[in-house]
């Protein structure tokens, strides 16, 4: 920092005194990009500076220079105080800028989530919160299984996470442990944990329980729907049914009856009552 | 001939006389009688369907002719024979009636003259717009839910997970459109309310099937990706 310090300095100090002698006359041509190019941080503010004062090559650190044309400044070779100065800075900011970018690009790790809809590159640039709801991630592709399949899990595909910006950078220790402890927390990862897998267990069992229910209905309903299409059968179209459907007797007409007339009941009893609030006003 | 109104006999004899049979077919099917159209005329409306020197276009147009009558009682029948039709005719009247923009227009319709006029009204627009939700259906699906192959080899069962996606939003709207017909049991009163809801309940039966074999592969494919992960 100290000799990127000086050298900043000692660049600053010679245009400043370049400033002074020779006027606007005398000014180097800067390209227009480089006016143009906006810079939020100091940084990249500094950088620019820089830039912008690199192509004046004829100008020496002691001397003031002759009133003459800018092509003859651009003939003359930079006195090598100078370009040993620009390059030393030119060093210093390059790597400044590294470490900048790796500490963002750290912090972006961090968050582990984006927020739904963001470019993870543009999420990435501006400050990034570190939300770590685990429903929104694709926490599922951070699982050390799962991380070499990527797109598998339910929703994956839809949704946009930082892990490709992530899966290029290599950084040490530090962001693998951040993935595995987001993994194990988050509520679709693997069940590494005995109570996890317990549970997830209970859960398949559920859900297949419910698939062989769904199927047996089925099964049920193209009984009824055959012998509804099986000709003679036009007779008596809805007794096969509710038998079949409800051999308990649960959904008989008596049943029907009870639960049709309670409904009608209620809803007449809302339907009176919102007359008599229409009539209350007149 | 008992139950018909002067007016549909007069209709039907010129019908006759004009040797229109399926116009004549339509008229006796949907007339001011306060029951479900006659089997016999439904019947012949069937065998009409699959006639290939028939007009589906000439039959179709009948029967939505009839729709724009003053009475509940004609329109409420001639929804029923169109979906009857739909039901048990031949697939050509589904395609056509899917590759309509418009179908049935009876959002606003209500009949203010006969005595259960204003309750069989809110029932011909539930009815109208089911019937349009089902030839949509067909639109956007290119199949028939109520007629599909069912079963462990059916066509809901063997579906790919991309079309299943697309294709169950699509039963789901006809059910949801066919549930909200909604009827009450004091207001099941006439045989014609009666003859619709007999036809919702059958194709109620087979939407739910299909949607219940959808919903078994979709969850079948679930299980295995989550299995596969872990």
């Amino acid at each position: 920092m100290d000799g990127f310090g000086r050298a900043v300095v000692g660049v600053w100090r010679a245009h400043t005194v370049l400033d002074e002698s020779d006027g606007a006359e005398s000014s180097p041509e800067v390209p227009d990009r480089f006016r143009k190019m906006p810079s939020s941080t100091s940084l990249g503010s500094l950088r620019m500076s820089l830039r912008k004062r690199l192509p004046l090559r004829s100008v020496q650190a002691n001397s003031l220079p002759e009133p003459s044309t800018t092509e003859i400044q651009k003939e003359q070779p930079k006195p090598s105080t100078a370009r040993k100065l620009s390059r030393s800075a030119r060093n210093s900011i390059n790597q400044m800028c590294q470490r900048f970018q790796r500490t963002r690009e750290f912090s972006r790790e961090e968050c582990l989530v984006a927020t739904p809809g963001r470019d993870p590159e543009i999420a990435g640039a501006s400050s990034c919160t570190p939300r770590r709801t685990p429903r929104r991630a694709a926490t599922p592709r951070r699982t050390p299984r799962s991380a070499a399949k990527p797109g598998r899990t339910p929703g994956s595909r839809e949704r946009k996470t930082p892990e490709a910006s992530v899966r290029g950078v290599k950084t040490g220790r530090g962001r693998r442990q951040l993935v595995r402890m987001a993994a194990l927390r988050s509520p679709f990862s693997s069940p590494n944990t005995e109570k996890q897998r317990i549970k997830f267990d209970k859960d398949l069992e559920s859900v297949s329980s419910g698939i062989r229910r769904l199927k047996h209905l089925s099964k049920a309903f193209d009984d009824i729907i055959q012998r509804e299409d099986r000709p003679g059968s036009s007779k008596c179209p809805g007794g096969a049914m509710m038998r079949k459907l409800d051999p308990s007797g649960k959904l008989s007409r008596s049943n029907l009856t009870r639960r049709a007339s309670n409904l009608s009941n209620t809803l007449g009893g809302w339907a009176n009552t919102a007359v008599n609030s229409i009539r209350k006003p007149n | 001939m008992s139950g018909q109104s002067l007016t549909d006999r007069i209709a039907a004899a010129q019908h006759s006389m004009t040797g229109s049979a399926i116009s004549k077919a339509v008229c006796k099917a949907t007339t001011h009688e306060v029951s479900g159209p006659k089997k016999k005329h439904l019947d012949y409306l069937i065998h009409c369907t699959n006639e290939l020197n028939v007009s589906i276009p000439h039959l179709a147009d009948t029967l939505l002719e009839r729709t724009t009558s003053n009475s509940w009682i004609v329109v409420f029948k001639a929804l029923i024979a169109t979906h009857h039709l739909m039901m048990y005719g031949s697939e050509r009247l589904m395609q056509y009636l899917a590759s309509r923009n418009t179908l049935f227009n009876l959002n606003n319709f209500l009949d203010k003259a006969a005595l259960q006029g204003y309750n069989m009204s809110t029932f011909i627009r539930r009815y109208s717009r089911y019937l349009n939700e089902k030839s949509m259906s067909y639109r956007l699906a290119a199949v028939d839910f109520t007629k599909m192959k069912r079963g462990a080899e059916g066509v809901m069962r063997t579906m790919n997970t991309e079309k299943l996606i697309k294709t169950l939003p699509i039963i789901q709207n006809q059910l949801d459109a066919l549930l909200d017909f909604q009827p009450n049991s004091n207001e099941l009163t006439n045989g014609v309310i009666n003859t619709a809801f007999m036809l919702l309940f059958k194709d109620s039966i087979r939407l739910f099937a299909a949607y219940n074999e959808g919903v078994i592969n979709m969850l079948g494919k679930s299980t295995k990706h989550i299995i596969n992960l872990v």
